[in-house]
């Protein structure tokens, strides 16, 4: 039995399942005009097929184990089906005749269809299986058949020499060279030896800039976008070339490498590179796949300039070519990296030459012209097709052709655009600086500097040297009567308000308060924490509010940190304190009316003094105190987003001691809105949702959990608002979507910002009539006079699309942490997109900017985690998990096993929806991600933990019972007949065990061979047919017998060769 | 992805604007417009001790000015 070659045995696995459509096909067409000889093309054809024995050969396998079979001429030769049709409305039904899957088992791998209107014009589609040829087999097919229908025009036989070898002959000779894998003497095993040293702790995955996360199982479609350089850039960049003795082509695969680095793929990139594997002269004349796929790993670590990269590239280059003997499917069985039916192995992007010299085959009477034809399929993420041009009478460089094929699962067609015009752009760049560092080149288009830094950011305003007092007063003046407080069924009108701010001051300056201290508030919310506040800053003062929850030691520390000597409490005399102030300051003891105060008004302040100092905890545990000045709180309260009349009735519920608090009480205020006080201490949802109603509440801001909550069981109670704002957390855009469907009045807005930035940066907003996006909600754009920067890792912009890590500048700016100058200086650092002097707040969130000019948050920087070396943003999953139409909350934290890290998912059944199992979560995440992205561990809670603000506090959640853990726990024994069969046969085909239902079948050592192996004993045993694909996707026993009932009754009546094979006897009969 | 202000390996500068405020720098970018390097290059935790050390009043200098003869906070 012949054995199949290397490359075809992948194909062959690959093709085996069915499910890649036209991936392996090589569709070619032929446009003949003239008088056709049907006759003579058929045996033609005919001829082509005899002289090439791979043209002529199927793949039978038995037991998983495929061989080659080459059949006689006779029953061969390839049929021509004609098609009634002008070749000018062909392209429908040639999409179709190349997609047409081939049964390798039983069908020659050639076919031919001709479209013709009968008459003077033509269309030959020729579809080659690659598992029978390659690129250059085209040009040999092409050139071979004109010579033949050539010969039978004139009634003769073709004459031309005979081959050497034929492509079975080449298989066995293979197989021969490389020997065994196992035997240390071997060349393929000396081969491996060098690869698995070149490829030594390659990533497993590239992050590239794409549109979407990648699904469970590649879709493997594509499509190709097209662009060429200038004359000048190919011949700079051959030139660079040629002075670093290296091929212009490595020179695109270094322009490459540095473009993907520059997009965030980061320094080591394992690039796919085809090799045409023809080095016998005996193989030129033969069609048979002979092209390998290698790896040129390139290394743009160190900021190298580009001379240095060509200089790297052209040296793994060399390597890959002087060991291009070894297969790739080997490669991949040795170095076994974690196998994922959502990606290519070993690589996801390649860059391939095209050396398509223009074909003009001679068919005698006809004039001919070749077309590729595309056939809407990606083998990888991104492949690079890169052609020279010549000028056809010099010689000269005629600008490089470039062909970017994409994955659709994971990229647009503009965003593929965009990154071929970055490329071309920045060969450009290379060309004319090549030896500048690579960080310092420009991928940016033109334009996009524009709309990073002007267009896309807040409106520019003119300063507002206003204090908040100040703005507050201009208010009482303007409408002293109107109502600025509600709490609890007492209105408090602006006046009333003003007069008894005017008298906390003054109690507060008899009591020794001065310009630029801190006076700590100790309150429940209540008007009186409104005037409170109010006469605090009046007193020149800024207001430390002190969390009521937080332990007293804590607030001991922040009252200390503040210098505070008076805190304002209403807490009755006699209960415990903080220590620490001097003076206490009780609502009762400021005197009711101005008489019995000498007024002593201040003076006027300074918008640059603080305002409030606001400690947030930090990661060493000592609490920081955000400063924030008038100026800032002037900037948030007077952005024009709030105008519209949504925020005229502002609900202030959050915890005075937190940022949203500046946003319910100081919008309002200074907008001559009404403040509606929430009663004290934490309020339950429904009184919530009653008081919002009750009130007639326009605006509010609510925690994304507790958004959450209240989508999930309080829609109408949202439904009179006019906006509500969301935030802290990442949006969950099924939430968002359902509040926008059940309230078609209320503007939902996904609000952004650090309490360093003074609430908030970045709002966006979803309104009436519009769609909630359908993916990632974005924190949209800045508000008035603020800028966001998404920044690489050396603090340039990075592209649209591209992640990075986000910082704030501009309005809303914190003057720092308080008394604490080495964490300011480190977080608040020096902006070099700014005016002179300004600086920018390091988020530590990772962001980008979309394609419509939106931000995205995409977690925080250091929540990003690698298992077994894969990068995994943990809200990704969250996001996925969430979206089940039973969960209502999601959270994903990574834990420690005995097995090494692991996921570990939690969900809050949503309020109404039965609650899901693990299992049908773990089935819906499957559908949606990647394998290494779902959970080991999917655990059910009838709530999370949050935090003080109100945050899912994921060091809270229980860890993961062990027995949830899937494949993570210990061998799980097997418990029905079915699954003791199957490790039976697992363990025969693994040669390990014993083997348990859980395992999955690539950690025990199994790779896509041997599954084949596997999947073909298993129909045997249960006549059933389970597609290798859906076997990647639940690689383990007890999966698989999950899956057997249903593979069984398909299974039946899914292949029935001996029909096949009779047709096809009767039409070349 | 790593972040420029968090390389404990990098050298960084100690930069200071008109207003007094300071910054902490990677030493290998351009000092942006409006500020100048009053330490460094130097290791990450050096520059940040020389901030604590030298940056005392940590309000801007434009209002300090202003407040001249207000009582300065402690």
């Amino acid at each position: 039995m012949i054995p199949l070659s290397h490359a075809q045995q992948r194909l062959w696995f690959h093709a085996r399942d069915g499910a890649d459509g036209a991936l392996y096909h090589i569709p070619v067409g032929l446009r003949l005009s003239g008088a056709l000889d049907r006759a003579a093309l058929r045996a033609a054809l005919a001829d082509v097929s005899a002289r090439h024995e791979a043209l002529r050969t199927v793949f039978p396998d038995e037991a998983g184990r495929p061989h080659q079979r080459v059949l006689d001429p006779a029953d061969a030769a390839p049929v021509l089906s004609v098609t009634d049709c002008p070749p000018a409305e062909c392209a429908g039904p040639a999409a179709r005749a190349s997609s047409r899957p081939f049964d390798l088992r039983t069908e020659p791998p050639l076919r031919a269809d001709l479209f013709t209107d009968g008459d003077e014009d033509h269309y030959l589609l020729l579809v080659l299986h690659h598992i029978a040829g390659d690129g250059h087999s085209v040009n040999v097919l092409v050139r071979d058949l004109a010579a033949a229908y050539t010969a039978r025009t004139a009634g003769r036989s073709p004459e031309w020499p005979e081959l050497p070898v034929q492509y079975p002959d080449y298989a066995l000779w293979q197989r021969e060279l490389l020997g065994p894998a196992h035997d240390p003497s071997s060349l393929h095993a000396r081969l491996l030896t060098h690869w698995a040293e070149v490829l030594d702790g390659l990533p497993d995955e590239l992050p590239l800039p794409a549109d979407r996360p990648r699904p469970a199982v590649a879709g493997h479609r594509g499509a190709v976008v097209e662009a060429r350089t200038g004359v000048t850039a190919h011949a700079g960049l051959a030139a660079l070339a040629r002075a670093g003795r290296a091929t212009p082509f490595m020179a695109v695969q270094a322009a490459f490498a540095v473009l993907l680095t520059r997009l965030g793929a980061g320094t080591d990139l394992p690039l796919g590179c085809p090799v045409d594997g023809r080095d016998d002269e005996a193989l030129t004349d033969l069609v048979g796949l002979f092209v390998n796929t290698l790896i040129v790993r390139a290394d743009t670590s160190g900021d190298p300039t580009f001379t240095e990269v060509l200089a790297r590239v052209r040296a793994a280059a060399l390597a890959t070519y002087a060991h291009q003997e070894l297969p790739f499917e080997s490669l991949v069985g040795r170095l076994n990296p974690a196998r994922s039916p959502a990606r290519h192995p070993l690589f996801q992007v390649a860059v391939s030459a095209q050396r398509t010299e223009p074909q003009i085959p001679a068919f005698a009477g006809l004039a001919a012209q070749v077309e590729a034809v595309r056939t809407d399929t990606a083998k990888f993420d991104l492949t690079l097709e890169v052609e020279e041009l010549h000028d056809p009478a010099t010689g000269e460089p005629g600008g490089l052709a470039l062909g970017l094929e994409y994955a659709s699962d994971l990229f647009d067609e503009g965003t593929a655009r965009r990154l071929l015009d970055r490329l071309v752009h920045l060969i450009g760049a290379v060309v004319s600086d090549p030896d500048v560092p690579v960080s310092a080149l420009d991928v940016l288009l033109p334009g996009e500097k524009a709309d990073l830094l002007e267009h896309w950011q807040g409106a520019s305003v003119a300063p507002d040297a206003r204090t908040v007092h100040g703005a507050f007063e201009e208010r009482a003046a303007a409408h002293p009567d109107r109502p600025a407080v509600l709490c609890a069924g007492r209105g408090t009108t602006y006046a009333e308000l003003e007069a008894r701010a005017e008298l906390f001051a003054g109690s507060l300056r008899t009591l020794g308060v001065r310009p630029g201290e801190a006076v700590a508030v100790l309150m429940d919310r209540s008007a009186d924490l409104v005037a409170a506040c109010l006469g605090i800053l009046k007193a020149g003062a800024a207001y430390l509010p002190l969390d009521a929850r937080a332990p007293g030691a804590r607030t001991e520390a922040v009252i200390a940190a503040s210098g505070a000597a008076v805190l304002v409490t209403d807490v009755p005399e006699g209960e415990p304190l903080p220590t620490g102030p001097r003076h206490v300051l009780r609502p009762d003891a400021v005197p009711a009316d101005r008489a019995a105060e000498a007024a002593t008004t201040g003076p006027a302040g300074h918008p640059d003094a603080l305002a409030y100092l606001m400690y947030t905890s930090g990661s060493t545990g000592t609490p920081k105190g955000v400063a924030v000045s008038h100026r800032e709180v002037v900037a948030l309260a007077t952005d024009r987003r709030w105008r519209g009349g949504a925020h005229e009735r502002v609900l202030f519920r959050s915890p005075h001691a937190f940022d949203a608090s500046t946003y319910e009480l100081w919008v309002p205020l200074l907008n001559g809105g009404l403040v509606v006080v929430a009663p004290p201490g934490d309020l339950d949802v429904d009184g919530l949702a009653r008081l919002m109603t009750e009130e007639k509440v326009t605006g509010t801001f609510l925690t994304a959990t507790l958004f959450n909550v209240l989508a999930d069981r309080c829609l109408p109670a949202l439904a009179d608002l006019h906006e509500v704002m969301t935030g802290g957390e990442a949006a969950s855009p099924s939430m968002v979507r359902r509040v926008r469907e059940a309230c078609p009045r209320t503007t939902v807005t996904n609000a952004y910002g650090p309490t360093e930035t003074t609430t908030f940066a970045a709002t966006f907003a979803v309104g009436p009539g519009q769609d909630a996006p359908d993916g990632q909600v974005p924190i949209g754009r800045p508000l008035d006079g603020t800028q966001l920067h998404v920044l690489d890792d050396r603090l340039g912009l990075a592209a649209p699309g591209v992640i990075g890590e986000l910082y704030i500048a501009g309005a809303g700016l914190a003057q720092g942490y308080l008394g604490r100058a080495a964490l300011t200086a480190e977080r608040f650092v020096a902006c070099p997109y700014g005016p002179p002097g300004a600086r920018m707040y390091r988020t530590g969130d990772l962001a980008r900017w979309n394609t419509d000019g939106q931000v995205e948050y995409l977690g925080r920087a250091d929540r990003q985690v690698k298992i077994r070396g894969l990068r995994i943003e943990p809200g990704e999953i969250e996001h996925a998990l969430a979206a089940h139409p039973a969960v209502g909350q999601a959270a994903v934290t990574v834990v420690d096993t005995a097995a090494g890290r692991a996921l570990a998912g939690y969900a809050v059944p949503a309020e109404g929806a039965p609650a899901p199992t693990p299992q049908e979560l773990r089935e819906h995440l499957r559908a949606r991600l990647p394998d290494y992205m779902v959970p080991t561990t999917l655990t059910l809670l009838g709530a999370f933990p949050v935090t003080a603000n109100g945050k899912t506090d994921l060091a809270a959640l229980p860890a993961p019972d062990p027995a949830a853990a899937g494949a993570a726990a210990a061998r799980q024994e097997p418990r029905t007949d079915d699954e003791r069969a199957l490790c039976a046969i697992w363990e025969r085909v693994l040669g390990v065990g014993p083997i348990g239902v859980h395992d999955s079948f690539f950690d025990l050592g199994g790779h896509s061979l041997l599954a084949t192996q596997l999947l073909a004993e298993v129909r045997a045993r249960f006549a059933a047919a389970i597609g290798i694909r859906q076997f990647f996707t639940g690689p383990t026993v007890a999966e698989l017998a999950a899956a057997l009932p249903a593979a069984t009754a398909a299974g039946a009546g899914a292949e029935d060769p001996p029909i096949v094979r009779r047709a096809r006897r009767t039409q070349t009969a | 992805m790593s972040n420029p202000f968090e390389n404990d390996n990098a050298a960084y500068v100690v930069v200071r604007n008109d207003e007094l405020q300071h910054s902490l720098w990677p030493a290998a970018n351009p000092v942006p417009a409006g500020w100048s390097v009053v330490h460094g290059p130097d290791g990450r935790q050096a520059c940040l001790d020389h901030v604590e050390r030298v940056w005392t009043d940590m309000r801007p200098a434009s209002l300090v000015a202003a407040l001249a003869g207000n009582t300065p906070r402690g």
